[in-house]
């Protein structure tokens, strides 16, 4: 009897087991393809997901950027999910909010880096962060992505050090560089009498005080466009009249801040009250060049010229753009009717953050794709991904929304547009946008030892 | 507060280290513990991840800060004078150690100590506002360092080291005899190592001649000057030990996090080291354990579930409210709730309630606590 | 005079930089108002200034900036301000019976409160009088906060009665349990107050900056010589694309955009200065109504009977209750003052170039600190000469140094020299300290 049984149950076991050991794996033949001009994948990973990893401040001063890129990556991630993800597996975010504390973006650090699976990259948008992992990083071999123009972070002190760190827009010295080879070949079209100065007014601190250099004083000089001197203001001044005053009396006629949000409006506020408004160009770092920007300063910001390393919202002829105010439009706006406050919130969304999170994803997926191809998904690490940055990585994401461009010697987007903040008039009503000015071109090399620093 | 019966009848007991054997074995306990926490984790030599790492890393952040609270502890709970700088001394200390680790090949072990009496001096200068200034506007002349000491290193144009401008120096990694400090283990020893001497220090102070004079300025300073103590001096020289202890916490701090930036010391960083002290019970030894054992828990950890849970309960609630916005603003409001809480119930410190409950405990079963 | 040097800074320059200065110094006197009140009448340092100013400027902007359809929050706000103004005075309305009961022999509240209600009477005049005010009052009120012309009186009601209430409910709710306490522990509650407002304004309004348009310019400026793009204003669109319709449909926003800032006021002094002087709009009216609020609290602890009240409170909490003074009531009380000065200087912050950013506002009290030491901590007359001292110091070093110099060293310096030859501040409060 007992013997009965027990071959009724492993009778029964087979049968469970049959069908599985039965039919054998098909190879997909078809590997499934990413859309839109990705590298094909070698393998076919789904039912695996990849977590992307970043750490920033949400919860702090700051969370007006971090809460649009937020909701920007999850509605990419939900986007390139459905169509393929990388290689068929599914990407997931993991966020860790620093609240702008130094302390709590070490131990972000420290807890991502010490998972079971070891992340294969990081994306940062703070300076201040990545300047912090930076070696750290190089230790562990993990490569960061950086949404700021960090000297320090990418090259370390003397620009001889290139790290694991990659910046997905121009360092705000080489942005300042194609600046002023822009004003150099076009200073007659903003029609202001005499040779163009520029002065700097921009926060105190580190990201304040990173565009105004020898190198890009030199630069600048070179190219035409004098200097008439730096004044840097806490981002609690009420009112920065006085230091306008002192930099138009020296000469200034460009006016260029390196700062953001309450920032750039609050000099454009002084311009406007001041009536300077006809004698004086307003320029900034990429930054500056935002919906935060137009939002605050209403009208005291039309004619800001900046850098435009991607492209913007109302480029709607691109399909990638298309792509993301589809997205945008499906996910977050809210149509006229409905309460005012909230498609307020929604339309603060539009922005930079939401734009660059989609074209952020799908570089990440570009990489990722080469990085497996070439090593196997088996052996995928860090040093695999910094080996396809440092192998030479172009990609233009989403049809050109924004390029990457790595290789041994350079860490950071290498091209810009020149951009300005314009108020379109549309069937009577208006439509903040910002225009480009020009081609996008090849900016100069301005960080310490850069090719293009003028003299020694 | 001490049992029935145990009594000083002599000045070698009044001034003992540990006044009862419960004393001692506690303190024994409590340093073994803590040198033994590390071998369970990843990195220790077993193999066990019974303590992860982010664990080992918060409580070497919890160390640092209570160097630091400790010296504020000496300055405010002993000697009864408010600063509101003592993230600006930590500044001078991590700046003093970096620069020194950058730019000259003086060990760590002598780099600190430099950058402690760095930090000694600073403090002293702005301490010596106390000769006249007293209460809060003695608070204010320190706040004067958390504002002119960021400016005065941001303002630095030499080319010996690449200072001023705001940016953040990278500290190379610290070795002492030989030894690479790399690892979170080696980080959490370092720290712990220091926290111990820091610790023994302001218990020896506290026991000594010194302590006693400080004890009498925070009473009644008019009446210590009275008894013939020198009260100026005696301020000053808390000064300069405390910014001392912050000089150590900040050069450890800068090794530690491989980095230096003006804006992990800012007022607010000052504010918080405050807040401690108090939460733990100003002029407590223990007080300054309980206070950043208490703030990184609350931080750290509290604040992070209640976070978790409000997030998904809180838009249902709360229909009107921009569900985006919620995790925004959420951890501060349960920081501050839960420190308004703790403010209200507590509002004498940890350590207070700790000797209420150990006289308690003693008491029992008569007690009501 | 034109060409006159000073220090080798033209003599424009200068005098433009001082204007701005003591124009600023109005805004920082404005703020360390609050601080010393606040300080004045518990012996609390208020690190919860800024946040109040935060959230008392978001309420203004909500008022101010919303579609008049939005207003059930505004009815919602009124009928709990009638509430309020209803309670306060049916307080004063009654008087005690002239045979009433001995009091019960219980501690149970709600015994107490009925006893104490059955031994009161009904006075008809006061009844009259402050039914009749409340009424007034609630329905001016009500009417403000419906209305949709005077945009910057409907924002200032709501601003008003937000920031009464919220200074209540943090007196109540925090600082009263307080009562008794270490000072330190008081004071680290504001600053948990600090925090609480920070998440409450965040979770409410989110993280994105306000633009608070009340100085705005009549209507856009053509450019003279084209250096600017043409701007249009109006109705904002945004350009909606789906891929179901495969086009961008340009559609209509709830948003306008902002016509940008009016130009600073003119003194015509260009014939014998070289140079027009100029003078910010929202720091001009900040120094006005700074200078009303001093004026104002100076009459009201110099010469009404609440302002005494109020002293003697700050002066000795134990002694002012044995005389019968309701502390409590006066703590409640400068709490509220308070919090409606704190909204005052937040709101004229937001009217500035950064408008209601979270970056600037609660962060400016900070900087505020010394202005408050130099004029000394009990006294409103310092305050307003400590801001002033420190606002022109600022500039002139901004002038002769930099930016950077006049921020966070200048007004330190100052300090220290002051504290050093008056440790009290400039018109505080000498103590004399007895053992």
């Amino acid at each position: 009897m007992k013997k009965f049984i027990l071959l009724l149950v492993f009778a029964m076991l087979l049968v469970m087991v049959a069908p599985v050991v039965a039919t054998p794996r098909t190879p997909d033949v078809a590997v499934k393809v990413a859309q839109d001009g990705h590298t094909e994948c070698n393998e076919d990973l789904t039912g695996e997901t990849f977590t992307y990893y970043l750490f920033g401040d949400l919860s702090g001063p700051f969370a007006f950027i971090s809460q649009p890129l937020l909701a920007g990556l999850e509605d990419a991630t939900a986007y390139f999910n459905e169509r393929g993800g990388v290689c068929g597996a599914e990407i997931e975010i993991e966020f860790g909010d620093t609240g702008g504390s130094q302390d709590k973006a070490q131990e972000f650090w420290d807890e991502f880096t010490s998972r079971e699976e070891k992340p294969y990259m990081m994306f940062m948008f703070g300076s201040a962060d990545a300047e912090l992992v930076r070696d750290q990083a190089v230790d562990l071999q993990i490569p960061i992505l950086l949404a700021a123009g960090s000297e320090l972070a990418l090259y370390g002190e003397n620009g001889d050090a290139p790290a694991w760190t990659f910046a997905i827009i121009p360092l705000y010295t080489d942005q300042l560089g194609n600046f002023c080879n822009y004003v150099s070949e076009n200073w007659d079209s903003f029609g202001i009498e005499g040779d163009p100065v520029i002065g700097h007014l921009s926060w105190e601190g580190a990201f304040g005080r990173s565009s105004d250099t020898e190198a890009t004083r030199a630069y600048c000089e070179s190219k035409g466009v004098g200097y008439a001197g730096a004044e840097y203001f806490l981002p609690t001044t009420s009112d920065v009249s006085t230091q306008l005053d002192l930099l138009v009396g020296n000469g200034a006629n460009i006016i260029y801040t390196t700062s953001l949000a309450s920032g750039p409006a609050n000099v454009a506020a002084a311009i406007a009250g001041a009536e300077l408004g006809d004698q004086v160009v307003m320029a900034g770092t990429n930054w500056a060049l935002d919906t935060s920007v137009m939002g605050l300063g209403g009208l005291d910001t039309n004619g800001i010229v900046g850098s435009l390393p991607y492209m913007w919202w109302d480029e709607l002829d691109n399909p990638g753009i298309q792509i993301i105010s589809n997205s945008w439009a499906v996910n977050r706006y809210l149509p006229a009717g409905d309460d005012a406050t909230a498609q307020r919130a929604a339309l603060a969304t539009r922005n930079i953050a939401y734009l660059l999170s989609f074209a952020v994803i799908d570089g990440y997926i570009e990489f990722m794709t080469q990085a497996i191809n070439t090593v196997g998904y088996e052996n995928l690490n860090g040093a695999a991904i910094y080996d396809v940055f440092n192998g030479g990585f172009d990609y233009s994401a989403l049809g050109g929304v924004l390029n990457f461009s790595y290789n041994e010697t350079n860490r950071a987007n290498p091209t810009s547009r020149i951009g300005q903040i314009q108020f379109v008039e549309v069937e009577g009503n208006v439509l903040p946008t910002i225009l480009p000015l020009n081609e996008s071109a090849m900016v100069p090399d301005l960080k310490v030892g850069g090719a293009d620093v003028v003299g020694e | 507060m001490r049992p029935s019966g145990v009594y000083d009848t002599n000045y070698i007991q009044a001034q003992a280290l540990f006044r009862t054997r419960v004393d001692k074995w506690w303190t024994w306990i409590i340093i073994g513990v803590l040198l033994l926490v590390p071998l369970l984790s990843k990195e220790g030599p077993l193999g066990l991840e019974l303590v992860s790492l982010s664990v080992l890393n918060i409580m070497t952040t919890g160390g640092i800060l209570l160097i630091s609270v400790t010296g504020l502890n000496l300055l405010l709970g002993y000697t009864g004078q408010i600063s509101l700088g003592q993230a600006a001394f930590m500044m001078v200390g991590a700046y003093t150690g970096a620069v020194l680790a950058r730019q000259t090949s003086i060990s760590f072990m002598f780099a600190l100590p430099v950058a402690a009496l760095a930090a000694g001096v600073v403090g002293l200068a702005f301490g010596l506002a106390s000769l006249r200034v007293k209460g809060f506007y003695l608070a204010m002349a320190t706040l004067a360092a958390q504002f002119i000491i960021p400016w005065a290193i941001n303002s630095y144009r030499g080319d010996w080291v690449n200072l001023g401008k705001g940016n953040p120096l990278p500290v190379p990694k610290a070795s002492i005899f030989g030894l690479h400090i790399s690892s979170n283990v080696d980080e959490y020893y370092l720290v712990l190592v220091f926290v111990f001497l820091t610790a023994a220090a302001a218990r020896n102070l506290i026991r000594s001649r010194v302590g006693r004079a400080w004890i009498s300025i925070r009473d009644n300073d008019l009446a210590a000057e009275q008894l013939g103590i020198n009260v100026f001096r005696y301020k000053v020289l808390a000064f300069f030990v405390s910014a001392v202890f912050a000089g150590i916490a900040g050069a450890l701090q800068a090794h530690v996090t491989r980095s230096v930036t003006d804006t992990s010391f800012t007022l607010e960083t000052s504010i918080e080291l405050l807040a401690m002290l108090v939460i733990g019970g100003a002029g407590f030894p223990l007080g300054p354990l309980f206070g950043v054992m208490f703030f990184m828990v609350m931080d750290r950890y509290v604040v992070d579930s209640l976070n978790e849970i409000l997030q998904d309960e809180l838009p249902k609630l709360l229909t009107f409210l921009n569900p985006e916005y919620i995790p925004i603003g959420l951890p501060h409001f349960i920081l501050g709730t839960l420190l308004a809480l703790f403010l209200i119930y507590e509002p004498r410190g940890l350590a207070y309630r700790w000797r209420i409950l150990q006289a308690a405990w003693r008491l029992r079963p008569f007690s009501k606590a | 005079m034109a060409d006159w040097d000073i220090l080798g800074k033209s003599f424009h320059l200068v005098l433009q930089a001082t204007l701005n200065g003591v124009l600023q110094g109005g805004l920082y006197a404005l703020i360390a108002l609050g601080i010393v009140v606040i300080n004045k009448a518990s012996g609390i340092f208020n690190f919860a200034h800024g946040w109040m100013m935060f959230i008392g400027a978001l309420i203004f902007w909500q008022f101010y900036d919303s579609p008049p359809s939005d207003t059930l929050l505004g009815v919602t706000v009124g009928l709990a301000a009638f509430l309020a103004v209803t309670v306060v005075f049916t307080l004063g309305i009654t008087a005690p019976r002239p045979q009433a009961d001995p009091p019960p022999k219980t501690k149970n509240r709600f015994v107490r409160v009925v006893h104490y209600w059955r031994g009161q009477q009904l006075v008809p005049q006061r009844a009259l009088m402050f039914g009749g005010a409340g009424l007034v009052v609630w329905g001016l009120l009500v009417f403000l906060l419906t209305q949709s012309n005077w945009l910057v009186l409907r924002g200032a009601a709501a601003a008003l009665i937000a920031s009464v209430l919220i200074g209540l409910l943090v007196e109540r709710i925090t600082i009263r349990p307080l009562l008794g306490q270490p000072v330190l522990t008081a004071i680290l509650m504001t600053l948990a107050i600090g925090f609480i407002l920070q998440g409450v304004t965040q979770i409410v309004w989110g993280p994105n900056d306000h633009k608070l348009d009340v100085f705005k310019a009549e209507q856009p400026k053509a450019s003279e010589n084209s250096s600017k793009p043409p701007a249009a204003t109006g109705t904002i669109v945004v350009p909606v694309f789906t891929f179901e319709t495969g086009e961008a449909v340009t559609t209509e926003t709830k948003q306008t955009v902002g016509t940008g800032s009016a130009p600073d006021y003119r003194l015509k002094t260009a014939s014998w200065l070289g140079n027009d002087l100029r003078l910010k709009r929202f720091l001009v009216w900040g120094f006005g109504i700074a200078v009303a609020t001093f004026v104002g609290f100076s009459l009201f602890f110099q010469y009404t009977s609440v302002g005494l009240a109020l002293r003697a409170t700050a002066e000795n909490q134990v002694l002012a209750e044995s005389v019968g003074l309701q502390v409590r009531l006066m703590l409640a009380l400068s709490w509220a003052m308070v919090a409606v000065m704190a909204t005052i200087a937040g709101v004229i912050q937001g009217t500035g170039g950064t408008g209601i950013a979270i970056l600037v506002i609660p962060y400016l009290a900070l900087r505020v600190f010394p202005a408050v030491l130099l004029g000394g901590l009990e006294s409103i007359t310092g305050a307003m000469v400590g801001g002033l001292v420190v606002g022109v110091v600022e500039q002139l070093t901004v002038v002769y140094i930099d930016t950077s110099a006049a921020q966070q060293m200048a007004p330190f310096v100052v300090l220290m020299i002051v504290l050093i030859i008056r440790p009290d501040g400039l018109f505080g409060q000498r103590r004399i300290d007895r053992v």
